[in-house]
């Protein structure tokens, strides 16, 4: 290097926030991603993680994408009704899984390596599988059958595992609650959708970044062990939707900024050491300053339809895949914004139920 | 007034018809066949079923060269139904809810909640039943007419599921359909059991397709091939006769 040079000159545009955030166009950024592989055509691929997450297993579906389903919708349900019974948001029917340490119990549970405890949620007479609840909004009849479906869905979840050749994971939150005695890592508290919360038998966690690197490192192995060695590709996400609520007992914007800062030293770590696994900015997409904000809905949480276009531009831009319908605007300012339907009236989340509650 | 059973169906209303000749209470029964892609052009008029007119319905028709009325001259001798002395309608038509090989693979090892077979049921017992509007109609002007599914035979399968896991989903799905059926159009529907089923509760017995297609063939006046696995015999058709359709006769007279 010429002694005039400092490391930061001659830099690519991207590399400096004037030239790469507050004069480039908040739709798409140049250069924001570029894939650490190509996607085949054949890979049987595999979603799962928090609401945001069902909006990139939608759009691959419908950009062609081989996303594997086990758990497929029964012929005779109505489409506007899928939903409701949590089928076709994700690769089988376990609803959103937020934290890894859930992915970890469930792959552990795949394997046939623990059996959650105090899972089984009652309501009105109903009985709900606590660890994804909302698939099943009337409940079932009693606590074998809530028994019986959960074993069904495992042994699914296991195929799932074995059979996928990429997995896409979507990080939402670090905290949980959990049931003490056993460990048992909830997607909501109990007392939320049904259950009862009981202070002496469930506890409150927010999970650090070593934590959840080392549970991560454990699914993998729980992951490898039920595919004869082997491990698919990974991309991780960290969703750029903000927590509803906070049990940490802190500020609510300190708490989001918090777990969300986490799960990206998390994937971002991953993503730099493992050669398998890489890291997709859905949460800068979206969060992008540059945007002023005008990703999210009026509730500053939701993420609008064209912020979700926005992300799976950039991904589609880089894996293939149909293109959205809207093109991204030239202009660097923001787009105006137009009255549409929330993108969120499509993903069905028990985290904001949490909102209720304020 | 003693009401007479009516049995309305497509070519599986053989199995029915034949077993019918060994109860005499049936003599006077009228059956009228259609095939099942047809049968949905009926509609009810002045107290009789009639085919529905038109070159968009004949266009539609599966049986092109037999139009509805045809048919139901042939096999019922009349190309209208006349309801003003019936009393039962026995619909030998449309999967049965408890086919779940024909509702695809995934009901026969899926538990589903009830919470989803109130809205899976309607495909075969519920709004969409091929004569789903037909049976409105009728409820309509004759609320005194009870209507009855009897559906097609399940089929024969050489090789069905036989691991434990299946069976008590089976059966578990089949409770479900129990504590639902009278949710739908119908006033009962027919439940084949051990009976007719193999183990599974998935398929019906070979012996009852033994000749279940040649007899079907030959009722509708047609060129007489082969057994296949899903049109059933008379044996059959005297089973469902004496678990079903009789005591659902007998007990509307009662």
């Amino acid at each position: 290097m010429p002694e005039s040079q400092n490391p930061y000159e001659g830099l690519p545009r991207e590399a400096y926030w004037r030239s790469g955030v507050a004069e480039a166009s908040p739709f798409g950024p140049a250069n924001i991603y570029r894939r650490k592989w190509e996607i085949p055509s054949t890979s049987r691929t595999a979603t799962a993680g928090s609401c945001f997450a069902q909006h990139i297993s939608r759009r691959m579906k419908a950009s062609g994408f081989n996303v594997l389903d086990v758990e497929p919708v029964p012929d005779g349900l109505p489409a506007s009704l899928h939903q409701k019974f949590g089928y076709g948001l994700y690769s089988a029917r376990y609803g959103n899984i937020y934290t890894v340490h859930q992915l970890l119990q469930l792959a552990r549970e795949a394997a046939g390596l623990v059996r959650p405890a105090d899972f089984v949620w009652e309501k009105n007479g109903r009985y709900y599988d606590g660890l994804r609840p909302a698939v099943e909004p009337d409940g079932l009849g009693s606590i074998e059958e809530v028994l019986f479906h959960r074993q069904h869905h495992v042994r699914r979840v296991a195929n799932l595992f074995r059979s996928m050749d990429l997995f896409i994971f979507t990080l939402g939150l670090t905290e949980a609650w959990m049931h003490a005695e056993s460990g048992t890592v909830f997607p909501v508290a109990p007392g939320t959708i049904a259950g009862q919360f009981d202070p002496k038998r469930h506890v409150f966690k927010n999970f650090r970044v070593d934590e959840i690197l080392t549970a991560f490192s454990e699914f993998e192995a729980v992951l490898s062990g039920l595919r004869g060695g082997s491990l698919p590709r990974m991309i991780l996400t960290v969703s750029p939707v903000p927590l509803t609520a906070t049990a940490s007992g802190g500020h609510i914007l300190q708490a989001t900024t918090y777990s969300k800062s986490v799960l990206r030293v998390v994937a971002g770590q991953l993503a730099t050491e493992k050669p398998y696994i890489d890291y997709f900015p859905s949460f800068e997409i979206v969060t992008n300053q540059a945007a002023r904000g005008t990703f999210y809905e009026s509730n500053l949480r939701s993420v609008r339809a064209d912020g979700v276009e926005n992300v799976m531009r950039v991904f589609f831009g880089e894996h293939g895949g149909a293109q959205p319908a809207v093109a991204a605007p030239e202009t660097t300012q923001p787009a105006k914004v137009t009255p549409q339907e929330p993108a969120d009236n499509d993903v069905q989340c028990e985290e904001a139920i949490l909102e209720a509650f304020a | 007034m003693s009401r007479t059973a009516l049995f309305l169906g497509d070519s599986h209303l053989s199995a029915i018809k034949l077993a019918a000749a060994e109860f005499p209470e049936l003599k006077t029964a009228p059956f009228f066949c259609a095939r099942g892609g047809d049968l949905r052009f009926t509609e009810l008029r002045d107290g009789r079923i009639v085919a529905s007119e038109g070159e968009a319905v004949e266009s539609q028709l599966v049986s092109r060269s037999s139009p509805v009325r045809v048919q139901f001259l042939r096999t019922g001798g009349s190309e209208t139904i006349d309801l003003s002395s019936i009393g039962q309608i026995f619909y030998v038509t449309g999967h049965s809810a408890f086919d779940f090989w024909s509702q695809g693979y995934s009901t026969a090892d899926t538990p589903l909640s009830e919470g989803v077979w109130a809205h899976v049921l309607n495909k075969a017992i519920g709004s969409g039943f091929s004569l789903a509007p037909l049976i409105r109609s009728i409820r309509q002007t004759r609320p005194d007419i009870r209507h009855y599914h009897v559906g097609r035979p399940l089929k024969y399968l050489e090789a069905p599921p036989a691991d434990p896991t299946t069976s008590a989903t089976v059966k578990l799905n089949r409770s479900k359909i129990d504590a639902l059926k009278s949710s739908f159009l119908f006033d009962d529907i027919y439940r084949p059991d051990e009976s007719v089923l193999n183990t599974s509760l998935l398929c019906t017995r070979e012996e009852f397709c033994r000749g279940g297609r040649q007899e079907s063939e030959a009722f509708q006046g047609e060129p007489v091939t082969q057994s296949d696995h899903s049109h059933m015999n008379k044996d059959y058709g005297a089973i469902v006769m004496r678990e079903f359709i009789l005591p659902a006769i007998h007990g509307a007279a009662g």
